[in-house]
C-alpha cells in the first residue's frame, strides 16, 4: 500500500490503540517521564487490578511447591475421583483423582513459562527483523516485509499445527510454535515505528555524527519505537497462553501429565460440564483471569505510555 | 487504481507459491521420511515393507526437487491431488466443503461487523460511562476465553439446558454438525438451518468481535480529538451529526484494517469451531489431515485459504480509498 | 472385533489396485478352477439354443446366453427378465456378453449354476430394479451412537474390523447363520439365509443348504454360488480385509489368500440343490458360528467388478435395511429394504424404524451433547455420565458384553517381550490397580477381568489370570527379581492406546501405577484413524487393545487374539508360543465342548500366567444410552450388536 501522506492514519496492523499518528509525537515530544507513566498506570483501577492479579500469580509460581498440597501427577491414595471442591480438595479432583488446586497452582509455572518465554522468542525474532526491515528500507525492506507477506498468508493455526506435528508433543515444543509465529506482526509494528522515527531529525543528526548503523537502530530509534511493543508484548503473553489451550484442544499441545491449564481444559472437555463442572472450571477460569490481567495490563501501558490519550 | 490492483494481484503469485512451498518442506524434508509418515509418523517404528510400499505408491522415492516439482505441475493443472487416507479427490473435498466454511465465515464477519463497530462506537462517545466500562471488561473477557471452552459453555446453554427444560423448539439451538444444509442467496439460512449456524457463528467471531470493538473505541476516540472535528464542531453541528458523518468514516479505516488481517484469525479460530460444533467445513478437515499428515489435503486446502486470505487483504486495501480520500493507491513512493 | 476405529491409508491403496475384477471378471481362463458341480436341469423350461460355437458354451443350466446371432435365447414359460446366480452372460472363449441382434442375455429358471467362478461370479448387465423404492417406514432414528470420532474407514463386510461398522454392516446383510443370544447363558447359533446347517461327524465339511427365494435389495437371487463369489472375493490376496484370516478354516483358503490358488478349493456350490459344501482345513466345530459372520456374507455381483471401491458407492445388500445413499463422510443413511424377507422364521418385523441416520460425530463429548440437546435418539455413553444417564435416559449398561479390555505386549520388542522380560511383564499385570481404573473412569460400571475371556463365552473359567489381582508388593518383589538378574529400563516404556477416545485417563492411572514401583512409563497416543494398523505393523509396545466377540466362542478371543496364524490380523502382542497354539487348534477340533474348555483354559493358563502376553482390564458393559421417551424396545445383543430391525418407537 502507498500512502501519500506518511502521517495520515495508516494504521500498522496489530497496534491495539489504533493509528500510528503517535509515532511522530513520541519522536518529537520530549520522552514521557516515569514517574509519570506510572501515575498515569496507577490512575487506571483496572489496570492495577490485572497488575495485582500478575504479581500474585508469579508469587504463586515461585511459591507452588509450598502452596500445593499434593504434586500435580499425585494421585489421591486411596483413589478419590472426580470429586468436587472439598476443605481437603479445595478445586476438587479430576478424573483420575489428581488435586485440581495443585495441579491449577503448579499451572502457573508452565502457562507463564509459555507465555513469557514465547513471546520473548517472538519479540526477538520480531524485532530484529522488522528494525532492519524499517531501517535499511529500500529493496532490503521490500526483500523482507515479502517474507512476511508469505509467512502471514498461512493461518497461523494451520501453521502452528504443522510445525507442532513435526516438533512432537511438548512444552518447549509449544513455546517453539507460538514464538515462530508470533513474530510476524511484531516485525511488521516496529518496521512502521522504525519507518517514521529514521526521517526524523535526531537521527539525521546521529547519521551525520558519523554513529554506527547498529546504534543509532538499537540506541537511537529502538527505545522511541518501544511503546507498541510494550503493549503489543505485554498482551501477547496473554495470547500465548490462549493459544496453548488451542492447540491442547486440537491435540498438537503439551503432554499429559504436564498441568497446564489449557490442557487441563481440553482433557475435562465438553462433557465435564454437567457432571464435574469443577475439573474445567477452575483452570478455565485461571486461563481467563490471566489473559484477562495481560490485556488490562496491555490497555493501562498504552494509555500511560501515550500521554496523548489523556 | 487498475494498475495496483494487478500489481497487487501478481504480487499474489509468489505470495503463494512460497507459502505453499514452505509447508511442503516442512512436511516433506524436516520429518525425515515422508513415506514412514504415512506410515505411522514421528517417532513411530511401522513396519518396512508399509513404508516402502507408501513409498512407491506416491512417488516418494523421486528427489524431493522432482516431487517438488510434480506438486506444482499438478497444482498448476488445478489437480489437488489425490488424499493419502482415503483416496478422495481433494477438489472434490474442497468442492463440498469450502462452501460451508465460507457461509460460517459470512456470518462471523457480518457479526464482528455489526457487533463490534456499534459497540466499540457507544463506547467511545460515552466515553468513562458505565457502558464504556462494561464494555472494556466485556470485550478484554470475550477475548480472554478459549474459543472451544466458549463453544461447549454455548452448547451447554443454549441446546442441552432448553432441551432438558422442554422449552419450546425455536428456543432450542443445535449443538452439532450442519442440519438441512438448506440456504436462500448462497448464505441466508432457510427452513431452521439458523438454529444449526447461529451457535457456531458466536463462537467464531467472539475474539474478532472484541477485537473490532477495541480497535473502534480507541481510532474513535483518536479521530474525535482531531482538527476536523473540532472544526466541525465550532460550526455549530449536532455531536450526533459530527460523529455520524465525520468521526465514523475515519475511525473506520484501522477497524477495516484489522477485519482484513484478522480474517487469518478467523480461519484460526475456524478451525477450532468446526471441530467444536462437528461443522463438516475446511477448517475441521485441515485439523484431521494435519493430524492424520493427509499432505495433499493440506497443501490443496492451504492453497485455497491463502488465495483468499490475500484477495481479502487486496480488498481490504480497496476500501481505504473509499474510505479516506487522503490516501490514494498506486502512486508515489511506498511508505 | 475391536471397539474403536482402525483405518489405513495403505489399505486403501492395496484395494484400490484389485485384481478381483480380472479374476472374476470375463476372461476366460475357466481350465485351471475347480468348476462347481455341472448340473444340467433347465427349470426354466427353455431349451439351451446356441449359435454355431457350442463347444465354448458352459454346460448346464440356463446360463448359455447364446452366442449365434441368430437365435433367441429361449425363453421358457419363466419370464422373470433376470434372476440370480445363473445370469452369466458371457460363455466360453466368446467374452462378449452377448451377440447379434439379440441382447436379452438370459432368462430361464432360477436354479442349476455351472461353469467358471469367473464366470458365474461376473457382474450381469441389466440387473436391480426389482425392489423399486422403498416405502416410508414407521418412523425415523438418528444414530449418534455407533459412528464417534471418524467416519468408518470401511463399510464393506469383507474389510470391516471395527464393531461402529459392524452395526452398519450387520444391519445391511444377513449371513448364513446368527447368534440368538436370548439366553446370554446359552447362546444359540440358528440358520439364517441358510435354511438348514449340517456338519459330518469329525467336524470337516459343513454343509449348508440356502433358502429358496432369498435375494437382494436388487431382486438378484442368492444362491450358494453367491456365497462362494463373496468368499472368492473376500480371499483376494489383492482385496483382502484384515479378518480374510478366517478364510484358513476352509480348506484351499490358506492357498487362495496366499495367491497360490485362483480358488478356494473347499467350497462347492450346488445351485440346483441349494447346497453349499465347506470342507475344513482342519476340523472345526464352531464354523456355524463363523460362518454368520461379515467376512462370509453374501455380496451381489455388481460387489466384484471393483471391489475396492464397492464401498463408496450404492451397496446393494439382503438385510432388513439397505442404503439410502452412498456414505459421505458426514453420515450413513439406511432404509428399509422391502425385499427383505425376514428373518428364518419369516418375522420381518412390519414397523421396524423406516430410516436410519447414522451420524459421523467428533468425539463422545460432542455426541452426547448433541443427543441430550435433543438432536439424536442415541449415543455412546461417556463413562463419566454412566450414573446421571441411568437416571434420565436409557441405557444398555443391563447388557453383559462379551468383550475385553485389556492391554498387549509386543513379545518382538526387546524392551518388553521375550522370555528375558517375562518378570517386567508380571510386574506390570500386578502393579495395576484395575478397580481404581473401573471406579475413577468407568463409574463403576464394568467388571474387573480375571482373565481376557469374558463369563458367558462357553467354556469360561473363572479367575484363570494368576497377576492379575492389584498387589503392588509382589509386583515390586518381581520387578527388583527382573532388574536383579540385569533387566534395565534403557527408555521409558511406551504406552500406545488411540487418543481422544477416553482412553487417556486410564492410561494415566496404569504409568502412576507403574510409577509407584520404579517402572518408568509413558503414554504415546496415536490417532484413532491409523491406531490399529499402527499396532498391526509392529508399533505396540504395550498397547491398548479392545476386543468384542465376533461369535460367542472361546476361539474368537483365544485364535484371532493369540495365535501365530493371526499375526498379521488381529494380534498385535505378537504372541508367538507353539504350546499354545497347539492347545488351541486341538481345542478348535475338539467336538467335545468339555474337553475343548478344558483346552482352551490351558492355553489362556499359558498365555496370562506363563507367557504374561496381555494385561486383561476389564470386560464390558453396554454403553450405548437411547432417549426412552422416543424409543420403547432397544435390544442389544451380548456381542454389542444393536438390532435395528427389532427397535421398536413409542407411539
Amino acid at each position: 500500500m502507498t500512502i501519500v501522506d506518511p502521517h495520515a492514519s495508516a494504521p500498522a496492523p496489530g497496534i491495539p490503540s489504533g493509528g500510528e499518528a503517535g509515532i511522530a509525537d513520541v519522536a518529537t515530544a520530549p520522552q514521557p517521564l516515569r514517574v509519570d507513566i506510572v501515575k498515569r498506570f496507577l490512575r487506571n483501577p483496572l489496570a492495577v487490578a490485572g497488575f495485582s492479579f500478575l504479581v500474585f500469580l508469579v508469587l504463586v509460581a515461585v511459591f507452588a511447591d509450598l502452596i500445593a498440597p499434593m504434586g500435580f501427577a499425585e494421585r489421591t491414595q486411596p483413589q478419590v475421583s472426580r470429586e468436587g471442591p472439598s476443605s481437603e480438595h479445595w478445586f476438587g479432583t479430576d478424573i483420575t483423582g489428581r488435586d485440581v488446586f495443585s495441579r491449577v497452582v503448579y499451572g502457573s509455572r508452565v502457562s507463564l513459562k509459555i507465555g513469557i518465554l514465547a513471546t520473548t522468542l517472538a519479540l526477538t525474532i520480531g524485532v530484529m527483523f522488522g528494525s532492519a526491515a524499517g531501517y535499511f528500507g529500500g529493496w532490503i525492506d521490500t526483500f523482507m516485509m515479502r517474507i512476511t507477506d508469505v509467512f502471514l498468508a498461512i493461518p497461523y493455526i494451520i501453521l502452528a499445527i504443522s510445525i507442532a506435528t513435526v516438533f512432537g508433543r511438548s512444552e518447549n515444543a509449544v513455546i517453539l510454535v507460538l514464538g515462530l509465529t508470533g513474530w510476524l506482526p511484531i516485525s511488521r509494528i516496529v518496521r512502521a515505528s522504525f519507518l517514521g522515527l529514521k526521517q526524523l531529525e535526531y537521527v539525521e543528526a546521529a547519521t551525520a555524527l558519523g554513529f554506527g548503523k547498529g546504534r543509532i537502530m538499537f540506541r537511537h530509534i529502538l527505545p522511541n519505537a518501544l511503546q507498541p511493543i510494550i503493549v503489543y508484548g505485554t498482551v501477547s503473553i496473554g495470547s500465548a497462553i490462549l493459544s496453548e489451550a488451542a492447540l491442547s484442544f486440537l491435540g498438537v499441545g503439551p503432554r499429559s501429565p504436564t498441568p497446564a491449564w489449557g490442557l487441563m481444559v481440553a482433557e475435562a472437555g465438553a462433557g465435564s460440564l454437567a457432571s464435574a463442572p469443577h475439573i474445567l472450571f477452575f483452570p478455565g477460569l485461571a486461563i481467563f483471569l490471566t489473559v484477562l490481567a495481560f490485556v488490562l495490563v496491555g490497555d493501562g501501558l498504552r494509555d500511560a505510555l501515550d500521554p496523548k490519550l489523556k | 487504481m487498475p494498475s495496483y490492483i494487478l500489481r497487487r494481484l501478481l504480487l499474489l503469485i509468489p505470495t503463494v507459491f512460497f507459502a505453499l512451498s514452505f509447508l511442503f518442506f516442512l512436511f516433506f524434508v524436516l520429518p525425515g521420511d515422508p513415506a514412514q509418515l504415512i506410515a505411522g509418523g514421528a517417532d513411530r517404528n511401522p513396519d518396512p515393507g508399509v513404508v516402502a510400499r507408501a513409498a512407491e505408491r506416491y512417488g516418494l522415492n523421486d528427489p524431493v526437487l522432482v516431487q517438488f516439482g510434480n506438486f506444482w505441475g499438478r497444482t498448476l493443472q488445478w489437480d489437488l491431488g489425490e488424499s493419502f487416507i482415503n483416496d478422495r479427490s481433494v477438489n472434490d473435498i474442497l468442492g463440498e466443503k469450502a462452501p460451508r466454511s465460507i457461509r460460517l465465515a459470512i456470518w462471523a464477519v457480518i457479526l464482528e461487523i455489526i457487533i463490534g463497530i456499534s459497540v466499540g462506537l457507544v463506547s467511545a462517545i460515552r466515553r468513562y460511562s458505565l457502558s464504556d466500562k462494561l464494555a472494556t471488561v466485556g470485550t478484554a473477557a470475550a477475548a480472554a476465553i478459549p474459543a472451544f471452552v466458549l463453544g461447549f459453555i454455548l452448547q451447554y446453554a443454549f441446546a442441552v439446558y432448553p432441551e432438558r427444560h422442554n422449552w419450546p423448539d425455536w428456543a432450542q439451538m443445535k449443538t452439532s454438525r450442519l442440519g438441512p444444509d438448506a440456504w436462500t442467496f448462497f448464505f441466508i439460512p432457510a427452513e431452521d438451518q439458523w438454529r444449526y449456524l447461529i451457535l457456531p457463528a458466536i463462537t467464531l467471531a467472539a475474539v474478532s468481535t472484541a477485537l473490532a470493538a477495541r480497535m473502534m473505541r480507541g481510532s474513535m476516540l483518536e479521530v474525535m480529538r482531531a482538527d476536523y472535528m473540532r472544526t466541525a464542531r465550532s460550526k455549530g453541528l449536532s455531536e450526533r451529526a459530527i460523529v455520524m458523518r465525520h468521526g465514523l468514516r475515519n475511525a473506520l479505516i484501522p477497524v477495516i484494517t484489522l477485519i482484513g488481517i484478522d480474517f487469518a484469525t478467523v480461519i484460526g479460530s475456524a478451525v477450532l469451531t468446526e471441530t467444536v460444533f462437528s461443522w463438516p467445513g475446511i477448517g475441521s478437515q485441515i485439523a484431521d489431515s494435519i493430524r492424520s499428515r493427509d499432505l495433499p489435503v493440506i497443501l490443496g486446502l492451504t492453497l485455497v485459504v491463502v488465495i483468499t486470505y490475500s484477495i481479502v487483504n487486496l480488498l481490504v486495501d480497496l476500501s481505504y480509498a473509499w474510505f479516506d480520500p487522503r490516501i490514494r493507491l498506486g502512486q508515489g513512493a511506498e511508505v | 472385533m475391536r471397539r474403536h476405529r482402525k483405518s489405513s491409508a495403505l489399505i486403501a491403496v492395496l484395494a484400490s489396485f484389485s485384481l478381483v475384477a480380472a479374476a472374476c471378471g470375463d476372461d476366460d481362463e475357466s481350465g485351471d478352477t475347480a468348476a462347481p458341480e455341472v448340473t444340467t436341469g433347465d427349470t426354466g423350461g427353455g431349451t439351451d439354443t446356441t449359435g454355431g460355437d457350442t463347444t465354448a458354451t458352459t454346460a448346464g443350466g440356463d446360463t448359455t446366453p447364446t452366442t449365434g446371432g441368430d437365435t433367441t435365447p429361449t425363453t421358457g414359460g419363466d419370464t422373470t427378465p433376470t434372476t440370480g446366480g445363473d445370469t452369466t452372460p458371457t460363455t466360453g472363449g466368446d467374452t462378449t456378453p452377448t451377440t447379434g441382434g439379440d441382447t436379452t442375455p438370459t432368462t430361464g429358471g432360477d436354479t442349476g449354476a455351472s461353469g467358471s467362478v469367473e464366470e458365474i461370479c461376473a457382474p450381469t448387465e441389466g440387473e436391480g430394479e426389482a425392489a423399486g423404492e422403498p416405502e416410508e417406514g414407521a418412523g425415523e432414528l438418528i444414530d449418534l451412537g455407533t459412528l464417534v470420532g471418524d467416519p468408518p474407514e470401511h463399510i464393506d463386510p469383507a474389510l470391516n474390523v471395527t464393531l461402529d461398522a459392524y452395526q452398519i454392516v450387520n444391519a445391511m446383510y444377513d449371513g448364513l447363520t446368527e447368534i440368538d443370544a436370548t439366553d446370554p447363558e446359552n447362546p444359540e447359533i440358528r440358520p439364517l439365509v441358510a435354511e438348514t446347517v449340517e456338519v459330518n461327524e469329525d467336524a470337516t465339511e459343513w454343509v449348508f443348504t440356502i433358502r429358496e427365494g432369498s435375494q437382494f435389495s436388487d431382486g438378484e437371487l442368492i444362491v450358494p454360488t453367491t456365497f462362494q463369489c463373496a468368499w472368492e472375493r473376500a480371499s483376494d490376496p489383492d482385496f483382502a480385509g484384515d479378518y480374510s484370516y478366517l478364510m484358513n478354516f476352509i480348506e484351499g483358503g490358506a492357498e487362495k489368500l496366499a495367491g497360490e490358488a485362483e480358488t478356494i478349493s473347499g467350497v462347492t456350490a450346488d445351485d440346483e440343490a441349494m447346497m453349499l459344501t465347506v470342507a475344513m482345513s482342519a476340523p472345526y466345530a464352531n464354523f456355524d458360528a463363523v460362518a454368520g459372520f461379515q467376512l462370509f456374507f453374501p455380496m451381489p455381483k455388481s460387489s466384484i467388478e471393483n471391489p475396492g471401491d464397492y464401498e463408496n458407492g450404492m451397496m446393494v445388500s439382503n438385510g432388513p435395511y439397505m442404503l439410502e445413499s452412498a456414505r459421505t463422510d458426514e453420515q450413513i443413511v439406511l432404509v428399509r429394504n422391502e425385499a427383505w424377507q425376514g428373518d428364518y422364521d419369516g418375522e420381518t418385523w412390519p414397523d421396524r424404524v423406516g430410516r436410519i441416520d447414522f451420524n459421523v460425530s467428533a468425539d463422545p463429548d460432542t455426541a452426547y451433547n448433541a443427543f441430550e440437546a435433543g438432536e439424536g435418539d442415541t449415543a455412546l455413553l461417556p463413562p463419566a455420565r454412566a450414573v446421571e444417564a441411568q437416571e434420565n435416559w436409557g441405557t444398555t449398561l443391563d447388557v453383559e458384553i462379551l468383550g475385553s479390555f485389556h492391554f498387549g505386549f509386543n513379545q518382538r520388542d526387546e524392551a518388553i517381550g521375550g522370555e528375558e522380560n517375562t518378570l517386567l511383564r508380571q510386574a506390570i499385570s500386578q502393579a495395576i490397580n484395575r478397580d481404581d481404573i473401573n471406579e475413577a473412569v468407568y463409574n463403576g460400571t464394568r467388571q474387573t477381568s480375571t482373565g481376557i475371556t469374558p463369563p458367558g463365552i462357553p467354556g469360561f473359567a473363572e479367575n484363570l489370570c494368576e497377576f492379575c489381582a492389584y498387589d503392588p508388593e509382589a509386583a515390586q518383589a518381581a520387578f527388583d527379581e527382573w532388574t536383579a538378574n540385569g533387566g534395565e529400563q534403557a527408555e521409558p516404556l511406551r504406552i500406545q492406546f488411540n487418543a481422544d477416545s477416553g482412553w487417556e485417563a486410564v492410561v494415566e492411572i496404569v504409568i502412576d501405577n507403574l510409577g509407584a514401583i520404579g517402572i518408568q512409563a509413558e503414554a504415546d497416543p496415536r490417532d484413532s484413524e491409523t491406531y490399529f494398523t499402527e499396532m498391526a505393523e509392529g508399533d505396540c509396545q504395550m498397547c491398548r487393545l479392545g476386543w468384542y466377540a465376533d461369535y460367542p466362542t472361546y476361539d474368537n478371543f483365544m485364535y484371532d487374539l493369540f495365535h501365530g496364524d493371526s499375526l498379521d490380523g488381529n494380534n498385535f502382542g505378537a504372541n508367538l508360543n507353539e504350546e499354545f497354539d497347539q492347545l488351541v487348534d486341538e481345542a478348535k477340533q475338539s467336538i467335545d465342548a468339555d474337553e475343548a474348555a478344558v483346552l482352551y483354559n490351558q492355553a489362556e493358563a499359558i498365555l496370562l500366567n506363563q507367557d504374561i502376553g496381555a494385561v486383561p482390564i476389564n470386560w464390558y458393559l453396554g454403553d450405548q444410552v437411547y432417549n426412552d421417551e422416543k424409543i420403547s424396545n432397544f435390544p442389544m445383543t451380548n456381542q454389542g450388536l444393536i438390532l435395528y430391525e427389532q427397535i421398536e418407537l413409542a407411539s
